[in-house]
């Protein structure tokens, strides 16, 4: 059995309009899985990632590398676990991206030389150099996402976290972002609404509704079963339909 | 590529350190604002010598002017209240408004040419090397931010709001549009730097210190031409 990376314990959360987002998770990752976390909208899923690096804190426990996020040791849970936001406007904020690829990596105090190397290094492996000196405000919605992967991929962390990564993404830049998740080694909790992308790169699947988790099993067993997820405003996915299909043609 | 292609600055004033450029802009607008109402010969040197700076750091004062201009309704508001109070002759009134115009005018001018050479990170490492508090820093830094987030969501509703309007514009109808925007747009800049927040709470921002990849360290030429600016501002007071 691979090691625990991440444990989230009767974790409930409530906004202060008292809107309940999350009701008792309870979940784990393993080192090297991608879990996807799906559900309608206003299901908590946004809600239960900003929990995994403690930008959201709530009753429950929620452990990273077996230790609790709590406030002494944020700063150390934020250099493990990168929180790709869904709109890449909100992750980008900084001058130029240069410095919006650099920020975690100044907050972590690391030296001038290291930090440009990184920079530039993670620029060209998404096929964002020349680009460093541009203002994010003029990049293609495209662009911008991957940007936003640069942000946390810098600080290499051990758990990806991403939240509607595909979303509003062309089906090449889509298929592109596709391609590079699947090269990245380290465990990834992926969100979304988009569950083609999900049976592609997910190796276990949590349904989620109304701040609850529904159910958990592997792609198949979850991305199969039209009742389930039409009983919670999903559809079961067209790669999985006709995945079907083709298993019943006799050839 | 190198640190200093990415931090390009390509003229003396970008390349100053940002204290000594803090430190001329106080030292220029104390001996503008002492100026007495009868000075309009140092005012004309003060103009010059901002007009001598823009010039060497290729900066062009008419934009600096032009965007000046924009808070000139500020200073006729200012002026009424000038000659509607006080027991001053009307020309001494007169001539009031017009040094205080004059002055403000000149202040609002450098403070322009500094921003235009002086990138707002650096700006921010100077406050804190200066030993301003860093929660001041702090709230300068996101009052920046939120300025152009504000402007932002202001751009995108407006957007909205054309794409939806049809005919003629009534005035009524809009004070009522845009009073149901105001807030909107309070609304909602606040749940997106609320967002941007969480985005840099999550890269390890600690909510203290602004940390910048640069290192302010002043070298003799800041010195030089600090002391340099400074003398010909004493000069200009004894002069003229």
């Amino acid at each position: 059995m691979r090691d625990k990376v991440l444990e989230v314990k009767e974790l409930s959360f409530t906004y202060p309009d008292q809107t309940c987002a999350l009701r008792g998770v309870s979940f784990a990752v393993h080192r090297g899985e991608t879990l996807a976390i799906i559900g309608p909208n206003g299901a908590g899923k946004s809600t239960l990632l900003l929990h995994l690096n403690g930008v959201l804190r709530g009753p429950g426990r929620v452990e990273v590398l077996s230790e609790s996020v709590l406030r002494k040791s944020l700063r150390q849970i934020r250099s493990k676990v990168g929180l790709v936001f869904h709109d890449p406007d909100d992750q980008l904020f900084m001058p130029t991206i240069f410095d919006d690829v650099a920020f975690g990596l100044v907050q972590q105090e690391r030296p001038a030389d290291e930090i440009l190397e990184r920079v530039m290094r993670i620029l060209r492996a998404l096929g964002l150099e020349g680009l460093e000196r541009r203002s994010a405000a003029h990049l293609s919605l495209g662009e911008k996402k991957k940007t936003a992967l640069a942000t946390v991929l810098v600080l290499e962390p051990e758990i990806l976290v991403l939240d509607e990564p595909a979303s509003g993404l062309d089906p090449g830049t889509r298929r592109t972002l596709i391609g590079l998740l699947k090269k990245f080694s380290m465990t990834k909790i992926i969100a979304s609404h988009d569950l083609d992308l999900v049976a592609e790169i997910a190796s276990r699947v949590i349904l989620m509704d109304a701040g609850q988790l529904i159910a958990e099993g592997n792609p198949e067993a979850i991305l199969g079963n039209q009742d389930l997820l039409e009983g919670h405003r999903l559809e079961v996915p067209l790669s999985v339909v006709l995945r079907k299909a083709l298993k019943n043609i006799p050839l | 590529m190198s640190q200093a292609k990415l931090n390009v600055r390509t003229n003396f004033l970008r390349k100053l350190d940002p204290r000594v450029k803090i430190f001329l802009f106080v030292a220029f607008s104390l001996t503008a604002a002492v100026t007495p109402v009868s000075g309009e010969r140092r005012f004309a040197a003060y103009f010059l010598f901002l007009l001598a700076i823009a010039a060497l750091s290729r900066q062009s004062l008419a934009r600096s002017i032009k965007q000046t201009a924009l808070l000139f309704p500020f200073l006729l508001g200012l002026g009424l209240t000038i000659f509607l109070f006080g027991r001053e002759t009307p020309a001494q009134k007169l001539n009031l408004f017009l040094t205080l115009g004059i002055k403000t005018f000149l202040i609002l001018l450098a403070l322009q040419l500094f921003f235009l050479t002086t990138e707002f990170y650096r700006f921010l490492k100077a406050l804190e090397s200066l030993r301003v508090p860093s929660l001041a820093v702090a709230i300068v830094s996101f009052a920046h931010r939120y300025v152009f987030l504000f402007r932002e969501e202001v751009d995108r509703l407006m957007k909205a709001k054309k794409s939806r309007t049809f005919g003629r514009k009534k005035i009524r109808r809009e004070i009522t549009i845009v009073s149901h925007l105001v807030p909107a747009i309070a609304t909602r800049s606040l749940e997106r730097s609320e967002r941007i927040y969480a985005a840099m709470l999550s890269r390890g921002y600690d909510r203290k210190t602004i940390r910048t990849l640069d290192v302010l360290k002043l070298r003799k030429e800041d010195i030089l031409v600090g002391c340099l600016a400074i003398f010909l501002l004493v000069v200009i007071m004894i002069v003229f």
